[in-house]
């Protein structure tokens, strides 16, 4: 469709993200994949080989790898646009209680990774995650991985993580600005003389 | 009769004369007419030259001011006037959100700090990253402004920016159909975009 027929918004950051201090605004990131199947081979290679290198770059970012019986491999990331994101003391706050979520059991194929980073939690197929994961107050994505190899799925959770979670929509302008003139807006009597005293420039002009 | 055959050479005579000289003169057909054409061919011979009085329209001038221009010495202190006056403030700190006109990515933006801007390439820096703008085509203030020709010194002003975000544009369809051929063609394009965040504009001191 046009760009006028779909939905737009105006350029915009979460919080003023930026001013103070970046802060990546994905909070939680979930790789559901089979543990067998071919279409899931990719995603295995990642979980093996690239997901710990994405969990120690991206420290505010809660990373859930969730192999269950499915025949589409997903990645879901949840972005979190409440949070109070000045304070890196209240994001660690924020990843401990990920941490501490009861009920985690650990897979015995999975297991050394957990020794390595302690972020990662990984849960059995047959747990409900939603049961256990407190929600995050902000944009959800789900991304379809079957049949990918591992480095576009790395792309793909890259781009994911440089996002915000704001709607990918047509953006109506290229800039936003809280403070659009400075020198104040134009108006018909600027640079203009006077009407009340005209002929005094001209007699100090003389003088 | 004869003196009529006279006059009547005379109107002849006058008649050529007029058309010699390019003026369109009617028949003269009285007599007495006749004698006032010869009178008025005389006297403009014999009159001297008069002042021409043109008279004052609206195409007598153009309707823009005449543009007078200023005594070029008068000039020099003047604008050393304003530059002293520039520098004072620029020293003293006598300004306030400052904007600036920056060139980037092929396009030109007029920025000021804390604001965002959208960039339709992806960028080498990571997100958090912080960058430094260096084509600034013009700074100014409430009161002053500086203009670079075309760009100002790096040691003059400093734009810092910070990469906030890199995604994709909105996906846009590219639909290409034939009737009666079967044949369509769908691509989703998605190119990357970068959002900068601008997060300061300084000036130092060292204006000539």
């Amino acid at each position: 469709m046009t760009g006028r027929a779909t939905a737009s918004r105006f350029l915009q950051s979460v919080l003023h993200n930026g001013l103070g201090r970046y802060v990546c605004q994905l909070s939680r990131i979930t790789l559901a994949f089979s543990k067998g199947s071919q279409t899931s081979r990719g995603v295995r290679d990642y979980v093996e080989n690239h997901v710990v290198d994405f969990a120690k770059k991206h420290q505010g970012t809660v990373v859930y790898i969730s192999p269950r019986r499915c025949h589409v491999p997903k990645v879901t990331a949840e972005y979190c646009t409440s949070v109070f994101t000045y304070s890196h003391h209240l994001l660690l706050f924020f990843q401990l209680a990920f941490h501490d979520a009861p009920r985690c059991y650990v897979l015995d194929q999975y297991k050394h990774l957990s020794h390595c980073f302690g972020h990662i939690v990984i849960q059995a197929y047959l747990i409900d995650q939603l049961q256990t994961r407190p929600s995050v107050n902000g944009g959800t994505k789900v991304v379809a991985l079957n049949s990918k190899s591992a480095e576009e799925i790395a792309q793909v959770i890259t781009l994911m993580a440089n996002q915000s979670g704001l709607d990918v929509v047509r953006i109506r302008k290229p800039f936003h600005t809280e403070h659009p003139s400075i020198q104040g807006l134009w108006q018909p009597f600027v640079n203009k003389r006077s009407q009340l005293s005209p002929r005094i420039a001209e007699w100090k002009g003389a003088q | 009769m004869t003196a009529c055959r006279m006059f009547a050479s005379y109107t002849r005579m006058a008649m050529a004369a007029c058309s010699l000289r390019g003026l369109a003169v009617p028949l003269l057909r009285r007599f007495d007419t006749v004698f006032l054409v010869r009178a008025r061919l005389q006297s403009t011979q014999e009159l001297p030259v008069q002042p021409k009085y043109a008279a004052i329209t609206s195409l007598t001038q153009p309707p823009w001011k005449k543009v007078i221009l200023p005594n070029p010495e008068e000039e020099i202190l003047h604008h050393k006037e304003v530059i002293q006056q520039a520098n004072t403030m620029i020293s003293e700190r006598d300004y306030g959100r400052l904007f600036a006109v920056v060139q980037f990515a092929a396009r030109q933006w007029k920025v000021t700090a804390e604001d965002l801007i959208l960039i339709e390439a992806p960028l080498q820096a990571e997100c958090g990253d912080r960058i430094c703008m260096e084509k600034v085509l013009l700074v100014g203030g409430g009161n002053f402004t500086l203009l670079g020709r075309p760009l100002l010194k790096k040691d003059l002003v400093r734009v810092e920016a910070t990469i906030i975000e890199k995604t994709e544009t909105w996906p846009k369809i590219s639909f290409h159909y034939k009737a009666r051929k079967r044949e369509q063609r769908k691509h989703v394009i998605a190119t990357p975009q970068t959002v900068l965040r601008i997060n300061s504009i300084d000036i130092a001191p060292t204006l000539r």
